[in-house]
């Protein structure tokens, strides 16, 4: 505990010191948003997350919420992506699903990838009632959290799953 | 006026929005999230959720004026909006949304068209709201004050 105490400190003069970098996306409605970086970006055990949702709003709170943390960011806009973005090659530590979104929903996004392989840590973000749930769990979720997200449920979720910094 | 009457203003007003259930906790959450790397991240935020709800009052408009209406895009439409209320703490759009819902799932044509009424009055009145709250703001910083929290 006091290490990541002291940890999140240290992070904290860093933020005073240098500035945000955002890369917006390219074609596939993407971007990255991370928290402040050191010059020689030699943090131990950077966590990635990736954000699965087709509101910008949702979007944007969800990043901040969690750079907040000091947790990378990465943001798609539907479960395709997330799989498509998977098949590529790319890992993540944790990510936040939405369960209703266009060309492939949180569900399918959630069965496949399972389907591949995928490990990470897999949290259900939705505003659907507790019946709802069950399928949602069942297609691989480690965790559920309804919408919206605070700070509360957020640690609460990285405290549970190990991610907290 | 001087600032720290201004500053008070701003508190009462707030104060007053969430009294009168125009704001809600999320609010709050969004402004513990503004912090220095993130100045004008309320303000943002906002301004995603006002873009946001018109493109969907439209949408919701336009589908509740054809001749055979389609519910489930109608619906999904109200879920959209719902869920960007409650992400910003607007309380009194996400509960008409939820009547609104219920209007779309019985298919009744007159309970959508007065929720979706409703739902345009009760935007308005939180985007106003809001929008003065922000200008108080401004005032305050104009005059060389911090915003209080």
């Amino acid at each position: 505990m006091q290490i990541a105490n002291s940890l999140s400190v240290l992070i904290q003069q860093q933020i005073s010191s240098h500035e945000l970098e955002h890369n917006t996306g390219s074609a596939d409605s993407t971007y990255r948003s991370s928290c402040p970086k050191g010059k020689t970006n030699k943090m131990a055990n950077r966590i990635m997350a990736l954000i699965v949702d087709d509101n910008l709003l949702n979007q944007r709170i969800h990043s901040t919420l969690l750079n907040k943390h000091g947790i990378e960011t990465e943001v798609m806009g539907n479960g395709k992506e997330a799989v498509d973005a998977h098949f590529s090659g790319k890992k993540f530590d944790l990510i936040l699903m939405d369960r209703d979104m266009p060309v492939m929903n949180g569900i399918q996004a959630t069965r496949k990838l399972r389907e591949m392989g995928v490990r990470s840590i897999i949290v259900g973000v939705s505003s659907h009632s507790s019946e709802q749930v069950k399928e949602f769990m069942e297609a691989g979720l480690n965790d559920y959290q309804e919408k919206p997200l605070t700070l509360t449920k957020l640690t609460s979720i990285l405290q549970r799953w190990n991610l907290s910094l | 006026m001087d600032v720290v009457q201004l500053q008070r203003q701003l508190v009462d007003y707030r104060a007053s929005l969430y009294h009168e259930a125009f704001l809600d906790e999320q609010f709050t959450q969004l402004q513990e999230l503004q912090d220095e790397n993130n100045p004008d991240f309320v303000v943002e935020v906002v301004s995603l959720f006002f873009e946001d709800s018109e493109r969907l009052l439209n949408e919701l408009t336009k589908a509740l004026e054809q001749q055979s209406i389609d519910f489930k895009r109608l619906d999904a439409h109200v879920h959209q909006l719902k869920g960007s209320s409650s992400s910003i703490g607007a309380q009194r759009v996400q509960k008409v949304c939820i009547a609104f819902r219920n209007d779309c799932e019985e298919q009744n044509v007159e309970g959508c068209l007065k929720c979706l009424q409703q739902v345009k009055h009760e935007y308005s009145l939180v985007k106003t709201k809001l929008e003065t709250m922000f200008k108080l703001e401004q005032q305050i910083l104009a005059a060389g004050g911090s915003v209080p929290m």
